[in-house]
């Protein structure tokens, strides 16, 4: 079976399509959102969702999160007894995902269609490839999140003729895309976005804003604490969605801190991040070379788009309201499950396609002659591919080398839209020797670029006089994991216990009690009895009186956190 | 291949049956499975779209290419867009050169926008863009860029970019590095299809940069940059550039200028060069771009025209010079005693160099005689250097002098014109040596040289020659010895720097 997956930074989904909409599947405890974050446990058992977001709090060193901000470098997260790379945590998560999904149908997942941030590099989408192997998937295709949240709207609404701007602000990225449907067809025209910018970054602004307010130095605090502010503004920043004042009272090393921010503040603080915003949704604009005038709607999707300052900054920039027709968390997931139907060839998605864009300028460095001066500059961007240009595309262009007397050929492929090579990606390099000739005429070489549906790149160069063809092999850069490291991590990743789903709803409430515990001063000792009482409990192995003890709990637990 | 018969369309096919056959034919060519046939239906798709756009509507611009809705102002400041119509074109990846730069003001004749804009006065905007830039502080200026009401009106932004380039092209203005960075995300400069040349912007950069270092407190800082270090001496030659550059040329005025011996061009090209960065046209504003040439020129390795007028310049004065010496040299010793005596050493000797000089000036003109012929003129290529080659017959022409003066007029005078042979020949070997061994060119001219040197002296020659037989050597043993030891040296010398062996 195929299935849909929103590989999120904060939050992870999965669904299918079940042959006439788009189906999400619920975790264990009852949510369709599982957290993306993975927790070891103290005998090295990995916890995953719910029950590691409590543990954030609890268990800081031993728990991570946000690390799809991590994707496609070479960077890698000690946990516990071992380091991990994003492409592994990201594995575990896509499991939790498929032993819910499993779960609820009975069938065995093998083949998954994963969403990725539109502006996702080459190096992100292929470590987004290895985590999904890494999980024991076939990933089919990977589909750009504002495209799948475009057709989660799409095929709900069913709009006739009309372009429409996706504004997909999640957790950790943004990213903007500009679509058009007609008869059948769904049509991205264009694409931009930021990486890092996302819900992530207006929680760093009021948790700087706290610390410099209440003159507490960052490094003072400990890393639970910091977890337990992080959380208190997190649900600061929520209030201020719906009110006008948010207060956050957080207890540090016995002081009581109350700390309060109005809309205006928080807007006046975010506003150099709204402001980075307009870049990505100008150059989309642009590129479809549209104006705000030509929308017929603007969509917002994703969980930190329901912050006020977003609308705002849309009805600034487009002179009109926003649209959220569909759950801004959920979009993304139930495009992907729609991808995933029309890649199994589902009979009521026959009729639609998706015709997508590569979303970053894809060339290669050159040197020119300044006119000016006359001097040769060097580190010039060429692009072969524009951006934001319909997929699959080939496209070829011809070089000539500096003088006749050149030997060889250095061809430096990047990625990226600034006009000097330094400020862009470097994805590979390839050195051709040159036939002596004349003139540079007679020395050109035809690269062509052809860049497929699944975002994969293809370099050729031929020697126009020769025609000998050589072909760029895209250089393994450390951020990219080899297929033999990808089976040495499989076989390592196998080895790592993971509690069985069923039980997940018990670890999920003794990491809340946990994390209540380490939060609250009041009832302490209450809590950490009931903890006690609730251990032994799972240990006699008896469900009707787990589940009972459980609910009993929790109960308990929402009173506690009730309270102010 | 027509993108109408690929869509199976006639070529009045409206935007809705296009669309309606390219679903129909997509139905049949899905991307993932016949990439090829997918991107030839798509861009017959896109070709065929164009296409009808341009038949229907009257402009075939798309929507950034509408006229911009930029309210003009006439303002006292010289910095309003171009009055000359130029389409902007934004879409274009190809580099653009500066024409691209212009701005069509608004006309309100061509079709009014839909929603009225925010009024938007460029004059202004660049002036306090200017203020903004002086203060040196990028969160300040990035911060009012962001909150300029005029800017979320796409076009006007897009446009009010291009003018600000513009007008900075025009009236260069320091930026600092941090300012420039926030302007360009601000305005998306920084883009590869953005249509805006690289080579541009650091154009504009350098342009501003050197109009900063022109003022006067900053020669300090041009110094340092050019010479490393912040010397007195430094800080004169970069004044001396720039007063020598200001103004229109003159010849009365720069060719007495150029007369002057030593480093003074080569400094003065130096800080020119550096000021202008390779590029005349980017030279700041108080200095003439004409006048800058001339000096720079002047400095080149090439025979350039300035530098021509400045060899006819120098020879003419040497030729001045020569008979206004043998005038002073014949009235001074008429008021000394035992003037007689002393008369006649003196205009000897006047005589004496005066002849070198001229035999010098002539090795030279028919050197750069032959040059002319050659067409070799504008070639900065090894012509100054093959001159300089020249010069080598100086030493062979001095001692000729010598051994004449010696047997003709005084012997005393012979050793004296032998010492400056000697003197000229060891300051040669001092000079810094060759960085590559002469050229075949170069040795040829060196003995075209020697060999006018040779015919012009002939005469001459074959009288000392005579002389010389009849009269015994005693007397012009002293300059001989001189004589030899100054040929000596000199073959040696040229030895060394390998210019009498061929190159390898």
């Amino acid at each position: 079976m195929i299935v849909g997956i929103d590989l999120g930074t904060t939050n992870s989904l999965i669904g299918r399509f079940d042959g006439s909409e788009p189906q999400l599947f619920k975790t264990s405890l009852g949510s369709y959102l599982t957290p993306s974050v993975v927790s070891l446990d103290d005998d090295g058992t990995v916890i995953v969702g719910q029950a590691a977001r409590e543990r954030l709090i609890t268990h800081p060193e031993r728990t991570v999160a946000s690390f799809k901000r991590w994707m496609g470098s070479a960077r890698e997260i000690p946990l516990g007894n071992r380091n991990f790379r994003p492409e592994e945590l990201s594995a575990l998560v896509l499991r939790a995902l498929v032993m819910d999904a499993e779960a609820a149908t009975g069938e065995k997942i093998d083949e998954a269609v994963v969403s990725v941030p539109a502006y996702f590099s080459d190096a992100q989408r292929k470590a987004t490839r290895a985590a999904g192997e890494l999980a024991g998937l076939r990933v089919e295709k990977l589909i750009n999140e504002p495209t799948a949240a475009a057709l989660a709207y799409g095929l709900r609404e069913r709009p006739e003729n009309s372009r429409f701007l996706v504004f997909d602000l999640g957790g950790g990225t943004f990213d903007v895309s500009i679509l058009e449907m007609f008869e059948g067809i769904v049509q991205v025209h264009a694409s931009a976005g930021d990486n890092f910018l996302g819900g992530e970054d207006f929680l760093g602004v009021l948790e700087g804003a706290f610390l410099a307010d209440q003159h507490i130095d960052a490094k003072a605090l400990s890393r639970e604490q910091r977890g337990q502010l992080r959380r208190l503004l997190e649900a600061a920043k929520r209030n201020l969605t719906q009110a006008r004042k948010a207060d956050v009272r957080f207890t540090c090393d016995g002081r009581d801190l109350e700390w309060s921010i109005d809309e205006d503040r928080f807007a006046d603080l975010s506003d150099p991040l709204i402001q980075r915003m307009r870049a990505p949704l100008e150059r989309a604009l642009r590129d479809a070379n549209l104006q705000p005038s030509d929308l017929s709607e603007i969509i917002l999707v994703g969980g930190a788009s329901r912050m006020p300052l977003v609308a705002r900054l849309v009805s600034r920039m487009f002179g009109r309201l926003p649209l959220r027709h569909v759950d801004p968390d959920h979009a993304v997931a139930l495009g992907a499950a729609i991808t995933a139907g029309m890649k199994a060839r589902d009979a009521a998605l026959e009729e639609t396609i998706l015709t997508d864009v590569c979303p970053y300028s894809l060339g290669i460095e050159v040197s020119r002659k300044d006119p000016a001066s006359g001097r040769r500059v060097d580190g010039v961007f060429t692009p072969i591919i524009q951006r934001n240009n319909t997929v699959p595309i080939s496209r070829e262009d011809t070089f000539f080398p500096i003088t006749e007397q050149q030997r060889q050929l250095e061809l430096k492929v990047f990625q990226g839209e600034s006009p000097m090579v330094e400020h862009n990606i470097k994805l590979g390099e390839l050195t051709l020797d040159l036939p002596r000739g004349k003139s540079i005429e007679e020395q050109a070489v035809v690269v062509r670029f052809t860049y497929d549906v699944n975002g994969v790149l293809q370099v050729e160069a031929t020697i126009k006089r020769t025609g000998e063809t050589h072909e760029l092999l895209l250089q393994q850069n450390p951020g990219i994991l080899s297929d033999k490291e990808i089976r040495e991590r499989l076989a390592k990743l196998a080895a790592l216990k993971i509690h069985p789903r069923d039980r997940q709803e018990n670890i999920a409430t003794l990491a809340r009690a946990e994390r209540v515990y380490a939060e609250r001063l009041a009832l302490r000792d209450d809590i950490a009895e009931m903890i006690t009482r609730f251990r032994s409990t799972i240990e006699s192995q008896d469900d009707q009186r787990i589940r009972s003890e459980r609910t009993e709990f929790e109960h308990v637990l929402d009173q506690v956190e009730a309270e102010p | 291949m027509d993108p109408f018969a690929l869509l199976g369309l006639a070529h009045d096919a409206d935007e809705a049956a296009i669309k309606r056959a390219y679903a129909q034919r997509l139905r049949k060519t899905r991307p993932d499975d016949d990439p090829e046939g997918f991107q030839r239906l798509n861009e017959a798709y896109r070709a065929a779209l164009a296409r009808s756009k341009a038949g229907h509507a009257a402009p075939a611009r798309g929507a950034w290419n509408r006229p911009v809705p930029v309210l003009v102002t006439a303002g006292p400041t010289g910095s309003q867009p171009a009055s000359t119509p130029a389409p902007v074109d934004a879409g274009a990846s190809r580099p653009v050169h500066e024409s691209r730069l212009r701005v069509v003001p608004l006309d309100p004749q061509l079709d009014a926008p839909r929603s009225q804009p925010p009024t938007f006065d460029p004059a202004a905007f660049i002036a306090e863009f200017r203020e903004y830039c002086a203060q040196d502080n990028p969160y300040a200026l990035s911060r009012w860029l962001n909150r300029h009401p005029a800017f979320w009106n796409l076009p006007t932004k897009h446009a009010a970019g291009r003018m600000l380039l513009r007008a900075l092209f025009e009236k260069p203005e320091h930026i600092s590095e941090g300012c420039f960075a926030a302007t360009s995300d601000f305005f998306h400069f920084d883009d590869a299809l953005a249509g805006i040349d690289p080579l541009l912007l650091r154009r504009v950069r350098e342009r501003g940069a050197s109009a900063w270092l022109m003022r006067e407190g900053n020669h300090g800082e041009l110094a340092r940059r050019i010479y490393g270090a912040k010397t007195p001496r430094g800080v004169h030659w970069v004044r001396v550039a720039i007063k020598r550059a200001t103004g229109p040329f003159r010849w009365w005025r720069d060719l007495p200028n150029a007369l002057r011996p030593g480093k003074s061009r080569r400094q003065v090209a130096r800080v020119l060069l550096y000021l202008c960065d390779g590029n005349l046209a980017d030279l700041p504003a108080p200095l003439d771009k004409e006048h800058a040439r001339f000096w720079i020129e002047a400095a080149s390795p090439g025979l350039g025209r300035s530098k021509l007028l400045v060899y006819i310049a120098r020879s003419v004065a040497a030729l001045v010079l020569g008979p206004l010496l043998l005038a002073i040299t014949g009235t001074i010793p008429a008021y000394i005693a035992d003037a007689p005596n002393l008369l006649g050493f003196a205009t000897s000797f006047a005589w004496g160099v005066f002849v070198t000089v001229a035999a010098v000036l002539a090795c030279i003109w028919s050197w750069i005689g032959v040059a002319w012929l050659n067409r070799k003129l504008d070639a900065a290529s090894d012509i100054s250097r093959g001159l300089r080659v020249t010069l080598v017959s100086i030493t062979p022409a001095l001692c000729v002098t010598a051994l004449l003066t010696a047997r003709l007029v005084d012997p005393i005078l012979g050793v004296l014109f032998a010492l400056v042979a000697l003197l000229i020949t060891f300051l040669r070997s001092r000079a810094r040596p060759r960085r590559q061994p002469a050229t075949a060119r170069e040795r040829l001219s060196a003995y075209i040289g020697l060999v006018l040197v040779c015919v012009m002296l002939s005469g001459p020659m074959s009288a000392v020659a005579k002389t010389i037989a009849a009269t015994g050597l005693a007397k012009l043993a002293p300059t001989v010895a001189v004589v030899v030891l100054a040929l000596g040296f000199w073959a040696w010398d040229w030895h060394k720097r390998g210019f009498l062996k061929p190159r390898v």
